[in-house]
């Protein structure tokens, strides 16, 4: 007997990998600037750097401004990884034991605050809502329903098809949101790390140590 | 920041963006850069516009919107998955003046916003984006044009700046064995086949420091027929800003020199140092160095020989963005400092978080912008200020513009100079 619920979803999930592999190949078939200028550091070093050390947030100002917001934004995609994991035990029907389920469940409940409060965060602030688009409410909402239905799901309170379907609906709509940014991140970022290694800008620990002026 | 819309750049030729120069822009850095923002705002602070004034119009993110609005309009991307990369939607759209205005007026191409972006969203280079739109519109400021033009039009017509030139560099030589009393002294141009090529900007005070220094290091160098700056940078212009740049080039190669040294400008050396091998798609045939680097070597093994108590008052050092950020230049200068002055003084954030002083690319040179550089330039002010130093460096000739006039309009009581200034007046002659 056919599982509808997860046939929808496995074909929505289809959906949203055919759409970021497009996105990934009409990016990768666009020219890159290569850089044949001798560098001042390494190239791969300052790559390694953009996703590890550079991501602590008291190496960028911004984060440390913001602290707050920073960490909302971790504890957001800390939820999201959750439901990832609830979706993938729940599509291969493996059952996750107490202690998994709990702190899945912590992640989870932790990301949907998250969620919560950056909507309400942007609709709220008068910049936000002025740079924002009607998808910038839209994507962290479908997200955090995904978070929500997924912590209800392992709880024991609903369920699947009530877990799969606000997720079909999040992976069909994927390729048109800027959920997307999880593919131009890695290139954004990795692109930004390549030049501050090659120019020798990395590891400069006492640009900010001191009283700021501002 | 007042909007002041006399300085909205218009030209005679209709404004089109076509096909063809929007396709040109569109690399993988710039359509990740569109595509990987998630408008969170985090980058609002780090732009000393908004810093100044934090106002929605002075967030990165709302000037990287801009180009996106455009970028969504002309290629139907973000709405369908499918479509031909590159090619706009229909027919050509006028390129809008606000953009345009936006692109050169209030933002610098600092980069802060980019280094504090979690993303690593390069809003810089959207606005650069915009720019080279932009100007291939005929829609940048007339005077950042005329001034790239005039450089290429003297690359091409040298014979007839030369004697001018001649006659120029043989007065400060006679004027500067006077005033360092050593009849040796001399500025060497178009001598073949010495190590080092110097590339100044105009006026003397880029000139005589820099060849008193090589005087005294000894150093075996001539003097570049042109100037280091290069316009077609600040115009976000290829095709003008490898003209500039490819006179030098010749230059050099022509003379057989074994490296360039670009003097005290933040922009002229990224342009040559890490620009320039970009557009010609190959490492250039020399080495590439800054005034700053050669003298940090010079200090280091001691082949100048600095008196640090000739310049007792309190100095502090602003990173030019082009130097530092965008040049990796952050630590040589600092060297320098500290051995050619007692009471070195940080300003806070510095090197790569350092704010810019708000003259950068462009915008010291556009006389109708001036009040948007004064206010720009108020987080500047206020870290001198803080620092209590009396004499401020600054190793680019765009930056010590604006910090002078910043030290007049908000009265910090500073000195502005130039590094070599700074090591000449500490120069222990041998």
């Amino acid at each position: 007997m056919i599982d509808i619920p997860l046939t929808i979803l496995i074909a929505s999930l289809s959906v949203a990998l055919v759409g970021v592999g497009v996105w990934i190949f009409q990016l990768l078939s666009r020219n890159s600037v290569c850089d044949p200028s001798p560098g001042k550091g390494s190239d791969k070093l300052g790559v390694l750097y953009a996703f590890t050390l550079g991501m602590l947030p008291w190496k960028k100002e911004s984060a440390r401004l913001h602290w707050l917001l920073y960490l909302r934004g971790i504890c957001f995609h800390a939820g999201i990884f959750a439901g990832i994991l609830v979706l993938v035990l729940s599509i291969f029907n493996v059952t996750s034991n107490d202690v998994l389920s709990l702190v899945l469940s912590v992640f989870l409940w932790i990301g949907v605050i998250s969620g919560l409060a950056a909507i309400v965060s942007r609709a709220a602030d008068p910049k936000l809502r002025g740079i924002s688009n009607a998808d910038d409410y839209i994507s962290p909402a479908l997200v955090t329903l995904f978070m929500l239905t997924a912590a209800l799901y392992i709880a024991g309170l609903t369920g699947a098809i009530y877990f799969y379907i606000p997720t079909s609906v999040l992976c069909l709509y994927l390729p048109w949101s800027k959920v997307r940014h999880c593919v131009y991140f890695f290139f954004a970022r990795g692109k930004i790390g390549a030049m501050m290694g090659h120019r020798g800008l990395l590891l400069t620990p006492r640009a900010h140590s001191g009283k700021h002026a501002l | 920041m007042s909007e002041d819309n006399s300085t909205v750049l218009t030209t005679e030729n209709p404004a089109v963006l076509t096909p063809e120069i929007l396709a040109k822009q569109l690399t993988r850095e710039t359509v990740a850069a569109l595509e990987g923002c998630v408008r969170c705002g985090l980058c609002a602070e780090s732009c000393h516009y908004y810093a100044a004034q934090p106002q929605l119009q002075n967030m990165p993110v709302y000037r990287g919107e801009a180009v996106r609005k455009l970028y969504r309009k002309t290629t139907g991307r973000s709405k369908r998955l499918f479509c031909k990369p590159a090619k706009a939607k229909s027919g050509d759209e006028q390129f809008p003046d606000s953009l345009a205005d936006m692109a050169f007026g209030t933002c610098t191409l600092c980069r802060r916003c980019t280094v504090n972006c979690p993303v690593g969203v390069d809003t810089a280079s959207l606005m650069r984006t915009a720019r080279s739109m932009a100007t291939a519109t005929g829609k940048a400021p007339e005077i950042l044009v005329q001034l790239a033009d005039s450089a290429i039009s003297r690359g091409e017509n040298i014979e007839l700046y030369r004697d001018l030139l001649m006659e120029q560099l043989r007065d400060l030589e006679t004027e500067t064995r006077k005033k360092i009393d050593d009849p040796t002294f001399s500025i060497p141009v178009g001598r073949k086949g010495t190590d080092m090529l110097f590339v100044g900007l105009s006026g003397e005070h880029s000139i005589v420091p820099p060849a008193i220094l090589f005087h005294y290091a000894k150093a075996n160098w001539t003097f570049s027929m042109f100037e280091a700056s290069n316009y077609g940078s600040f115009l976000a212009d290829t095709d003008r800003s490898k003209k500039i740049a490819q006179r030098i080039i010749d230059e050099a190669t022509e003379l057989g020199v074994k490296e360039v040294v670009i003097g005290e400008c933040g922009h002229a050396y990224t342009v040559l140092r890490w620009e320039a091998p970009r557009w010609f798609k190959q490492a250039l045939p020399f080495r590439v160095r800054s005034l700053i680097e050669v003298l940090a070597e010079w200090v280091q093994d001691g082949r100048l020989v600095l008196n640090p108590d000739a310049n007792p008052e309190p100095v502090t050092y602003h990173d030019s963005c082009n130097l530092g950020r965008n040049g990796g230049l952050l630590e040589e200068p600092r060297l320098v400092l500290r051995a050619a002055g007692r009471d070195f003084r940080e300003m806070y954030p510095n090197r790569e978080e350092a704010y810019c002083c708000g003259g950068g690319s462009g915008m010291v040179a556009v006389e109708e912008w001036e009040e948007r550089r004064m206010q720009a330039g108020m987080p500047k002010a206020k870290q001198i200020k803080a620092t209590g130093a009396k004499i401020l460096v600054a190793s680019c000739d765009n930056c010590r513009i604006q910090l002078s006039e910043l030290n007049e309009r908000y009265n910090l009581g500073i000195k502005v100079t130039g590094l070599a200034d700074l090591v000449v007046n500490a120069l222990v002659h041998k």
